[in-house]
């Protein structure tokens, strides 16, 4: 039995109050010699004893009362339910296995807490239990018996995902509910499972949270080739995202691991901060581990990588455009640069020596290298780089439809500018307020229209760069008479990384755990089992699949421990419980409170009778 | 004792009392018929001689008055708001024996508790009355009742019929004690029962819860007054009431007083029985 105002308990110690007043008043009490006492002895001996075991009655009357009382006011309550008349009602159970739950020993203490929900009900209560991490799998399909909920809950294993409790609430059993439905949520509130949680109109009336107390956390969010560009012959930076969900300052140390190959380095980061970290690697390792000594959750202290370097990157650039070649072609014998080759027409080329293409102001093509260029796209780490000329032909309007549609030529007076830019797209993200781009003017574009991918925007309102998959479309020529662009010395740099940008896009090696597997076929997993076209990625590690090996890692969103909130959980109508203090089928303060008043009226009946 | 007892019997002794005893003396009383059984020397030939008729001659008996006190003196007797019972019974029985002995009746006295503490025969003389109020003066209250069991032990012991006189709260056992004073009767004496009581024993009076202890022993009980008075007092009444029915049926003088009684009604009630006896 547990109280939930346990102060209230040393109230009970009042009872000792009539006991003393009882004592002191049969201390005090006169003492007459008498000469008929056997009178009182022999007529009323029986009730004598009666009235002396009254006395003791009502004194004992008082004290229950005083003692049941305070025991009622500190609201006990027992745990499980009592004599098996816990709360009747149909309970829908959300159990918090996704990957934060793994912080310390948070995930056996959830399964303790919903078995403590479940035991609060009553023998005749039915049961559904659902997974919150993806893949949120149901227990059983239909409402259980409580016996079958305890052995599911014993049952639930960590997912390497986060969960949506909107997603989990979708769930329900098709079978109506016998009862009034009890929601709840057995977790650490992590503030990203209530992201899109129903308010309103379909929200649950009561949504119960039994919460799982967690602590801060430090992980690694991602691990990236810091520039393409910088990228030697020897040597390539690795830039890796540490952050920090900690209000403490944090100390530790980062190793990075391949094979033989392993370099280790120090780090400290603030209170709640991103942080990154370099390494240096040679250019042989392009895949390995990352792992942050020493932090409670376990599972985003190691990211996995597997990296694509620059090198292998062929480049074909169709038409005619010196500038472009000079461009791609590396100054230094040092940098490991694209391998780029020129054509003025496709023809007879082999578009599968090349992973990606670019068609210089191409005006139009055939319907045969149409589909030649859609085989070469549907190949894994391809792209595609469309700089539209003064005109457009049908099949390559068409063509480049995927990306957006082509309106027709705009001569501006003057010049337009760019005037916005997509700051967080990768191919900006080396440089400082997104400076690269900002003021370029061009002499004349073809205007498109694209909902979405835009990266770059003239002054005009019309697209200037658009990226979607593994194609890009830049709508001005970039030639000197078009645009000075060509001659800012952020131009090479860009227009490497957008090339490195649309190849690794299509081509990912890297995965989040709860992903599916598509576009592969057939993968097998860390521990040799295959995965089929539509499964997901289940767990961490390095998967393989025919020509590549894959890295997957836990999303770094699941790192964030960061809860809901007492005010954004009011705010939702979410109600933080302590199962076993206060499930009402469990209380036995109203059970005390009756107690005293019968202790009360015992006492009554006793006064009044004589 | 002896001025005290001389102050209550003032202006009681107005005469001598007849003795209630008839049988040979020179004082002529009356005739009555011959009856089957009487000796032929009572017989009064002189009345056959004129009336042809045999009478007999009865005469009174002179020799005075054979009392017997017997004092209470056990712990029960102690108790009295004012003057204890016991007190009380001493004067009245100091007052008792100096009526008596003023009578030139004899008079002894027989204290006792649980057991037969003194016994003094009966004497008409001065020096036997100053031997009783030296024993009056003496007793002191203490030690257990039984009552029945000392009146059995008396009436075994006092062979001469007299007058016994009962100076007692009588707390014991009714119907033993009713026995014993049976005993009495069946050897023909003549019993006068002072049942001297405290006004407290029979109306009770206590408000407080007190505890109560027993004056004969060590029993102690912690009582509510409020709650057993009216059972308390139906039972005493009962007690007396029984004491006094049944005494009366044996033909023994029953008569209740009070430690705030005047000696005055003893007085009365001993000349009254005093006077049935002539």
């Amino acid at each position: 039995m547990t109280f939930a105002n346990p102060l209230f308990l040393l109230g009970a110690a009042l009872a000792a109050v009539p006991i003393v007043i009882h004592l002191w008043f049969r201390k005090r009490l006169k003492k007459v010699r008498f000469s008929a006492v056997h009178f009182l002895k022999s007529t009323e001996a029986r009730r004598f004893g009666w009235l002396r075991l009254r006395e003791w009655l009502i004194l004992a009357a008082r004290c229950l009362f005083i003692i049941f009382l305070f025991i009622s006011l500190a609201r006990p309550h027992l745990r499980g339910a009592l004599l098996g008349m816990g709360r009747l009602a149909s309970v829908f159970l959300i159990a918090d296995n996704s990957y934060s739950m793994a912080y310390g020993d948070n995930f056996e203490r959830m399964k303790e807490r919903c078995r403590e929900v479940i035991s609060c009900y009553s023998s005749n209560s039915e049961f559904c239990l659902v997974e919150l991490g993806e893949p949120q799998t149901v227990s059983e399909s239909f409402w259980m018996s409580r016996k079958s909920a305890v052995h599911a809950v014993g049952e639930t294993k960590i997912a390497y995902t986060g969960g949506s409790i909107r997603s989990a609430l979708s769930r329900m059993p098709e079978r109506e509910a016998r009862y009034a439905i009890d929601y709840f949520y057995v977790g650490d509130g992590q503030a990203e499972n209530f992201r899109d949680f129903p308010v309103g109109m379909g929200a649950p009336a009561e949504f119960f949270w039994v919460p799982i107390s967690t602590g801060g956390n430090i992980g690694i969010s991602s691990a990236v080739l810091k520039d393409p560009v910088a990228v030697t012959l020897q040597t390539y930076t690795l830039q890796v995202a540490v952050h920090s969900y900690a209000p403490r300052l944090w100390s530790g140390k980062i190793g990075l691991s391949s094979g033989d190959y392993y370099v280790e380095k120090e780090y400290t980061i603030q209170p709640y901060a991103q942080g990154r970290l370099e390494f240096d690697i040679p250019v042989e390792i392009v895949r390995g581990k990352l792992e942050l000594f020493d932090d409670s959750l376990l599972t985003d202290n190691i990211y996995y990588f597997s990296k694509r370097l620059p090198q292998d990157v062929r480049v074909l650039i169709i038409g005619e455009s010196p500038y472009l070649v000079r461009a791609l072609t590396a100054e230094s014998a040092t940098t490991a640069a694209f391998k780029v080759a020129s054509i003025e027409k496709i023809a007879n080329t082999d578009l599968r020596k090349y992973d990606v293409l670019i068609l210089a102001g191409i005006n139009e093509i055939s319907d045969s290298e149409r589909i030649r260029i859609l085989d070469h796209l549907a190949r894994a780490n391809t792209g595609l780089v469309v700089i539209l000329g003064d005109e457009i032909g049908s099949r390559l309007s068409e063509m480049v439809s995927r990306t957006c549609r082509v309106v027709g030529k705009t001569v501006p007076k003057g010049y337009v500018v760019l005037d916005w830019v997509d700051n967080t797209h990768p191919i900006f993200d080396i440089y400082e307020n997104a400076g690269a781009l900002r003021d370029v003017q061009c002499y004349g574009y073809m205007e498109v229209h694209a909902p979405d991918g835009v990266v770059a925007r003239f002054s005009s309102g019309h697209p200037f760069l658009v990226v979607r998959g593994n194609t890009a479309v830049i709508t001005c020529p970039l030639l000197p008479q078009n645009t000075n662009l060509v001659y800012r010395t952020s131009f090479v740099p860009v227009l490497l990384r957008l090339l490195f940008d649309i190849t690794t896009g299509s081509g990912r090696k890297e995965f989040y755990v709860g992903e599916s597997i598509a576009p592969f076929d057939r993968i097998r997993t860390p521990t040799g089992e295959f995965l089929e076209s539509g499964d997901i990625f289940a767990m961490p590690g390095f998967y393989s699949s025919d020509t590549e090996t894959l890295c997957v890692n836990v999303s770094p969103e699941e790192g964030d421990l960061s809860t809901l909130g007492e005010d954004r959980a009011r705010l939702l109508n979410i109600r933080q419980i302590d199962p076993g203090r206060e499930l009402t089928g469990t209380d036995l303060s109203s059970l005390f409170m009756i107690l005293a008043l019968l202790s009360v009226a015992f006492e009554l009946g006793l006064i009044l009778l004589k | 004792m002896d001025i005290k007892a001389r102050l209550v019997v003032e202006g009681f002794l107005s005469g001598l009392h007849s003795s209630p005893f008839k049988g040979f003396s020179q004082e002529f009383a009356d005739y009555r018929q011959y009856m089957p059984g009487d000796e032929l020397k009572r017989i009064d030939w002189k009345v056959y001689g004129r009336s042809d008729r045999f009478f007999i001659k009865e005469y009174q008996e002179e020799t005075n008055l054979r009392a017997y006190l017997l004092l209470d003196k056990s712990g029960s007797m102690s108790y009295g708001k004012g003057i204890s019972k016991l007190e009380y019974a001493k004067y009245l029985g100091a007052s008792l024996a100096y009526m008596l002995i003023k009578q030139k009746d004899s008079v002894g006295i027989t204290t006792f508790d649980k057991k037969i503490e003194k016994i003094i025969p009966p004497s008409a003389r001065h020096t036997n009355f100053m031997m009783i109020l030296q024993e009056i003066e003496n007793a002191q209250a203490g030690g257990e009742t039984n009552l029945h069991d000392v009146l059995y032990q008396l009436a075994q012991k006092t062979r001469r019929r007299g007058l016994v006189i009962v100076l007692s709260d009588m707390l014991d056992n009714p119907r033993e004690v009713l026995k014993a004073l049976r005993s009495f009767r069946y050897r023909k004496h003549e019993i006068i029962v002072f049942q001297i009581l405290d006004r407290d024993e029979v109306e009770f009076p206590f408000e407080e819860s007190v505890i109560f202890s027993d004056l004969e022993s060590d029993t102690e009980m912690v009582v509510t007054p409020g709650l057993v008075r009216d059972r308390y007092k139906k039972r005493f009444k009962e007690f007396i009431d029984f004491y006094h029915q049944h005494l009366l049926e044996a033909h023994i003088d029953h008569t209740v007083l009070y430690t705030a009684t005047p000696y005055d009604k003893a007085l009365f009630a001993y000349l009254q029985k005093r006077a049935r006896l002539a």
